[in-house]
């Protein structure tokens, strides 16, 4: 007695046109002999001929438009929200504490009358949720940067931020790549004077340590300084536990970019574990040009993008 | 618009780049899919609509990990398909604890084609068998149902199945042969739909 199973399975292959010819052949040579089978195939066949008389419903009116319109609204918060979503103020233990203090000292007094009206509550809320949204937010960060890190040179960051945060709000949404395309050379200045002018500042960042005082003092650092106090946590909670050692770069080499296994943080930080122990000729090379080099002690070998 | 010569593969270098027009014109061109695909598998208009939207709202945030290794097409049914799996299941686990069925909505029952010369009581018949079949299809698992759908009514091939579902081609296999066994079976329960007359179109097998 031939396997029933097997030939149900050519069944319903046999409605898909899926068949080769020595199983339509066997196929066919089955049903003959085979009532059970015979029954499945008419069974089958009534089920998609009645599914082929099933048309497609008309989309609702307007379906585009909403789609558009929320990703319209979505990419407008994007580009008047830059500071708050900003790396240094998610330094600390609690992300959303964090977020809250600093939103209370924005409106308190830095935020100036060319901001459209965002509410504190919706801010913070935009910050805590669980939005991917945010993800996307430090590469448009990085766009904003490079104008303000030659800012922040002289005038007072709170007077700066404003400024460039108030043209931002009036940008047209397609302009998006404009800054990244304008100011490629400030975007060096800042990766570069960071490395060198401040050992301390990483130090201090390095340790997964609260915000409290220096808190006002985030408006002054860097802007594209990578927090490295937040990046370890993130990737220590995607991970699941601490890397031994973490990298934080801007560029990679390209077989490294191909490699399998990239995997995420929650709040969208693209990273990967490295199978090699960091004496390794490549992670030594990758170290050299990090713009931050943890160095945990024993555990997985990390490195994130920053970009 | 200018934009109906472009095609996919430009519309999705631009959208990835940040142009929304560009975006848009995605969405025109595969509304209707998506939206037939939720509408088929939540059996809620009101629910396909929240979900296929969402689902869009979610390619534009995701355009970064589209890498074209599939018709932008698959990936748009991979992501809604998914969404609406997650619903079902999170729907059907409401449903257990609540232990009220779900009724379905006549909103999002197939249109009848229209314009054929039926005879008396072909067309109840014909209603009937469609509800029973929608019956069917809804008290299905949550992943043959997407198999199905996918296959069935948004006419996925093989190939696109496996992208869509991230299976291997044997597996969508076994898991279509599964998926419509599966819905046999509830169908003969029914019984309303192997009782009844064929329906009338040209592709129907004849009464035993």
């Amino acid at each position: 007695m031939e396997d029933c199973g097997y030939f149900s399975n050519l069944i319903s292959l046999s409605l898909d046109g899926q068949l080769t010819p020595e199983q339509a052949s066997a196929l066919e040579t089955h049903l003959s002999q085979c009532p059970q089978c015979r029954e499945l195939a008419k069974q089958l066949a009534q089920i998609r001929a009645e599914l082929d008389t099933w048309e497609d419903s008309e989309v609702p009116e307007g379906f585009a438009q909403e789609v558009m319109d929320r990703i319209r609204a979505l990419e407008h918060e994007k580009k008047v929200l830059p500071l708050w979503k900003r790396p240094q103020v998610r330094a600390g233990a609690s992300l959303a504490a964090c977020a809250l203090l600093c939103v209370g000292l924005w409106s308190s007094g830095l935020l100036s009358s060319g901001q459209s009206g965002y509410s504190t509550a919706s801010v913070s809320e935009s910050i805590a949720a669980d939005d991917q949204s945010a993800a996307d937010v430090p590469a448009l960060e990085k766009s904003r940067e490079a104008p303000q890190a030659a800012l922040s040179a002289a005038p007072p960051p709170a007077s700066s931020t404003p400024d460039t945060a108030a043209p931002a709000a009036v940008e047209d949404s397609k302009s998006l790549s404009q800054p990244e395309a304008s100011e490629p050379a400030g975007a060096e200045q800042p990766a570069v004077s960071t490395a060198q002018q401040a050992p301390g500042l990483f130090a201090q960042a390095a340790q997964p340590e609260e915000c409290g005082a220096p808190v006002p003092q985030a408006f002054s650092l860097e802007p594209s300084a990578p927090d490295s106090g937040a990046l370890l946590s993130s990737v220590t909670e995607a991970l699941g536990t601490e890397p031994g050692t973490l990298l934080v770069l801007s560029e990679l080499p390209q077989e490294l970019e191909d490699a399998d296994g990239w995997d995420s943080t929650q709040d969208g930080y693209a990273f990967l574990v490295l199978d090699l122990p960091s004496s390794d000729g490549l992670c030594q090379q990758l170290a050299a040009s990090a713009l931050v080099c943890l160095e945990q002690g024993d555990g997985p070998f990390v490195v994130l993008i920053w970009n | 618009m200018a934009r109906c010569t472009l095609s996919e593969q430009e519309l999705v270098a631009r959208a990835k780049a940040g142009d929304q027009d560009a975006f848009e014109q995605l969405v025109l061109d595969n509304q209707a899919r998506i939206y037939n695909l939720a509408l088929r598998m939540t059996g809620s208009a009101e629910d396909a609509l929240d979900l296929s939207q969402e689902a869009f709202l979610n390619a534009w945030k995701g355009l970064g990990s589209f890498k074209g290794d599939s018709a932008f097409s698959t990936w748009l049914y991979r992501l809604a398909s998914n969404a609406c799996l997650d619903f079902l299941r999170t729907r059907k686990r409401r449903q257990q604890t609540l232990g009220v069925p779900l009724a379905l909505d006549d909103d999002s029952a197939p249109p009848i084609p229209a314009g054929e010369e039926l005879q008396p009581g072909a067309r109840l018949e014909q209603r009937e068998r469609q509800a029973a079949l929608r019956r069917a299809l809804d008290a299905l698992p949550p992943h043959h149902k997407q198999v199905l759908v996918l296959r069935e009514l948004s006419g996925l091939s093989y190939q696109e199945l496996s992208q869509a579902l991230d299976l291997d081609m044997g597996t969508v296999k076994s898991r279509l042969t599964r998926a419509r066994l599966a819905l046999k079976k509830i169908l003969m329960e029914d019984g309303n739909f192997f009782s009844a007359p064929p329906s009338n179109s040209s592709k129907s097998s004849k009464r035993k």
